[in-house]
């Protein structure tokens, strides 16, 4: 299994909803939280088994983080940052688990292990149950196939973002375009994708896996 | 730069690619525009997806965020001066202990007794005594005054004064008594 790329860096947009979350902007972490729960929930379900467990240690991770956000200095980016804690959030509730004699070995694993890019340890110890893994195949091959539906020219001003990382000015001079035009074909091809994806997103909100 | 519509500029948010001015107007579109936040989590959940696609996993994020915005509501707000906790005040303390004794009623009646047979004890010998039994201080007194006032003289206590002055001599020390002998210490190996 090949290494997942790195998402596009936008260390702007994440100070500025840190900054708007400390100046009392509630909602603005909330977008944070949108967009880091499902790696941050990844990241916990490489040391813990018990998808419920995930949950609640991904919730106890990002309010410690809320708690803490005034020590983001926005030095590192946010999510290097939230990573520590999620991973020290994580073996805390591991130690206070193994010393409960209730929780059974299987509901753990060794915390030892806080590389996010251990893929095949991934495979081993996913906390994902049935229902979660046929949800996620599904809305991934949903997402495939409405990225191989789009036109060329959208399909390929997304591919250089999502997955190359490059920025609006690099995708321009790629595609011999203005910047606006480049916006323009990325919005245009999420809108696409979302429309195929939101009654799975929807079926999804209404029930509790 | 074209005037974009508000899932147009979240989809800029996204990427980071906003300048200050529409980068604020974004944030506040997310804010206050239900759809501009389901749109948020679309865009970021395809491009985990097309990243990694194990990322379509997860526990589903209304779910999740209906929770943690329970948990964040019971926070303290960042930016808000914390509201004065009002220490609670402790109420005065009433001394409720009651004697052990209170509930026996003989107690009661046995106090109100004593306390009755001890006025009419004081009282009693005070107009018992009479004029004779004027007190000490007053007699000295009146003898100093020299007004024509006896002094009253009990002759066994005279007596017993004057043979303490007969045979205990000098107070103690207050002259050189025979065995103080005075010591020079300025002798020759000083």
């Amino acid at each position: 299994m090949t290494q997942a790329p790195t998402p596009p860096s936008t260390p702007n947009t994440d100070l500025v909803l840190v900054e708007r979350t400390l100046a009392g902007d509630q909602k603005a972490y909330e977008l944070l939280v949108m967009k880091y729960q499902r790696r941050i929930e990844r990241l916990i379900g490489r040391m813990v088994r018990d998808v419920d467990l995930v949950e609640d240690i991904a919730q106890e991770t990002f309010i410690r983080a809320y708690r803490a956000l005034g020590q983001f200095r926005g030095e590192a980016q946010f999510y290097t940052w939230l990573y520590r804690i999620a991973v020290n959030t994580a073996k805390k509730t591991l130690v206070d688990l193994r010393r409960d004699p209730l929780v059974t070995e299987s509901a753990m694993k060794a915390a030892d292990d806080d590389d996010e890019t251990s893929a095949v340890e991934n495979e081993l110890t996913s906390p994902d149950t049935p229902e979660t893994v046929l949800a996620a195949k599904e809305i991934a091959l949903t997402v495939n196939q409405a990225m191989e539906a789009l036109p060329e020219e959208l399909r390929q001003a997304v591919m250089l973002r999502e997955i190359e990382g490059l920025s609006y000015e690099e995708i321009a001079e790629v595609m011999s375009c203005p910047i606006g035009t480049v916006r323009s074909r990325i919005f245009r091809a999420r809108e696409a994708i979302s429309a195929r994806i939101r009654p799975l997103l929807a079926h999804q909100a209404g029930k509790r896996w | 730069m074209n005037k974009m519509n508000t899932h147009e500029l979240v989809s800029a948010l996204a990427d980071g690619q906003l300048a200050d001015e529409e980068l604020s107007g974004g944030i506040v579109a997310l804010g206050q525009d239900l759809a501009a936040r389901e749109a948020w989590q679309a865009y970021h959940l395809i491009g985990d997806v097309l990243r990694s696609p194990e990322l379509a996993g997860g526990s589903p994020t209304p779910a999740f965020m209906r929770r943690l915005s329970e948990r964040l509501a019971a926070e303290s707000p960042h930016g808000l001066p914390a509201a004065p906790v009002a220490e609670p005040q402790a109420p005065p303390r009433v001394l409720t202990v009651r004697p052990a004794n209170d509930p026996v009623f003989r107690w009661k009646l046995v106090a109100g007794l004593a306390s009755m047979t001890a006025a009419a004890a004081v009282g009693w010998s005070l107009l018992s005594s009479g004029p004779a039994a004027t007190p000490m201080g007053s007699q000295l007194a009146g003898t100093e005054a020299g007004g024509g006032a006896v002094m009253i003289r009990d002759a066994q206590l005279d007596e017993l004064l004057a043979a303490h002055q007969r045979l205990g001599g000098p107070g103690v020390l207050q002259t050189p008594a025979p065995f103080v002998r005075q010591a020079n210490f300025e002798g020759a190996g000083r």
